[in-house]
């Protein structure tokens, strides 16, 4: 993205494409493209979130937080890194299986506690859609 | 074997009294965690005391997402990352009791790890149970009671050990909490009301004691159930986490690593 001149200061409300605008720049966004969010709370588990941005029909940026139980802590990038590049229509069912691929590539033992790749998955499309 | 036989394989070592700041806590965990997966130092039961108050979030979660950093400020709260998973809390000198459990991992051997949170915590919900409180454990990782809910716990396997910490209620001010540590609409889908999810029971309203004397009944319980010595952080563990600090809990790069 080519970096733009910096509005002098945030446009007055009511003016919705120039507010736009200027949220995408403070995002370090390229225009068209809208950070995205979804969550899904495991019954009797814990919460996930999901946040991407869609650039040309594919996920990007993903990343997934949440009070969810992980071993080891660096499989977090290895589940966000699985949807990375995901069609944006992708099922669910295509989404968790790419992270359950993923983790499955792993050496050594992880262990999800309090969600699964498939609440991830439900996330990311809850953000998508 | 049988649960307490499993604890008496090891000769334990307490660890209570000093108070430290909230980056401490945490480099205090990663160090002592660190050294008993070494064989450095024997394995260790620490009760915290806390210098200062603040909001302690869990490894993978969003820092803006859980806390309202504004707030936290204005209400001179820390905003701390510590190294295990779970939710974010908010603990305030003699307001909580906070604890830490330093492990092999043989300890919990052949245990999943949500079989291994009830087992490391149930020494203290017998000791709840016996100061009259009908408490229970409430998977994955909470300690809860007919009144409401007293605390929860979270673990890390690091360094060939296995950290397990739980923060109980004593006195929480309950009109703090939800200014600091914002709770999704999402993330009670599955509890029912509101009111009842957010409802918390402290030890201090449950038991009319006083904070010390429910830690020291704590500990023995510990010491009578699995076996318990008295010990000291040693002047290079507290050497070792000040520098962890300095380089990793007391830096924004840490506690803002999911912004």
């Amino acid at each position: 993205m080519q970096l733009q001149a910096l509005p002098r200061k945030p446009p007055a409300l009511g003016t919705l494409d120039a507010t736009l605008e200027w949220k995408q720049f403070a995002l370090r966004r390229a225009p068209g493209s809208e950070r995205m969010h979804g969550e899904y709370k495991t019954p009797g588990g814990k919460l996930v979130q999901v946040d991407l941005d869609v650039v040309d029909g594919h996920l990007r940026n993903v990343r997934v937080t949440g009070d969810f139980f992980l071993e080891p802590p660096e499989a977090l990038d290895v589940i966000a890194g699985a949807l990375e590049g995901a069609p944006a229509d992708a099922s669910e069912e295509e989404l968790a299986h790419r992270i359950a691929q993923a983790l499955e590539r792993l050496a050594g033992r992880v262990e999800l506690l309090g969600f699964s790749p498939e609440a991830v998955a439900r996330a990311a499309r809850r953000a998508i859609s | 074997m049988s649960e307490l036989a499993r604890w008496r394989k090891y000769r334990w070592q307490l660890i209570y009294g000093e108070a430290f700041d909230p980056a401490m806590q945490m480099a205090l965990d990663e160090v002592l965690t660190y050294r008993v997966g070494r064989g450095e130092r024997p394995p260790t039961l620490r009760f915290w005391e806390w210098t200062a108050p603040a909001v302690v979030i869990g490894r993978f979660q969003s820092l803006r997402n859980e806390v309202d950093l504004e707030e936290a400020n204005r209400y001179g709260i820390t905003v701390v990352r510590r190294i295990t998973g779970g939710g974010a809390m908010l603990t305030e000198p003699g307001r909580v009791i906070t604890y830490s459990i330093y492990a092999p991992p043989e300890l919990v051997a052949g245990m999943s790890f949500q079989e291994s949170y009830a087992f490391l915590d149930a020494w203290v919900v017998e000791a709840l149970r016996a100061l009259g409180i009908d408490a229970w454990y409430q998977p994955i990782n909470d300690i809860t009671s007919a009144n409401g809910k007293i605390g929860g716990a979270a673990q890390a396997r690091r360094h060939g050990a296995v950290l397990h910490h739980t923060t109980m209620a004593y006195d929480i001010d309950p009109e703090k909490v939800p200014r600091v540590i914002r709770i999704g609409r999402e993330k009670l889908s599955d509890k029912g009301v509101r009111s009842a999810e957010r409802r918390v029971a402290p030890l201090r309203q449950q038991t009319n004691l006083p904070r010390e004397t429910i830690q020291e009944f704590l500990i023995r319980t510990f010491a009578e159930r699995h076996g318990l010595e008295e010990g000291a952080l040693r002047p290079d563990e507290i050497d070792e986490a000040r520098e962890l600090v300095r380089t990793k809990f007391g830096t924004w790069e840490w506690t803002a690593i999911l912004p």
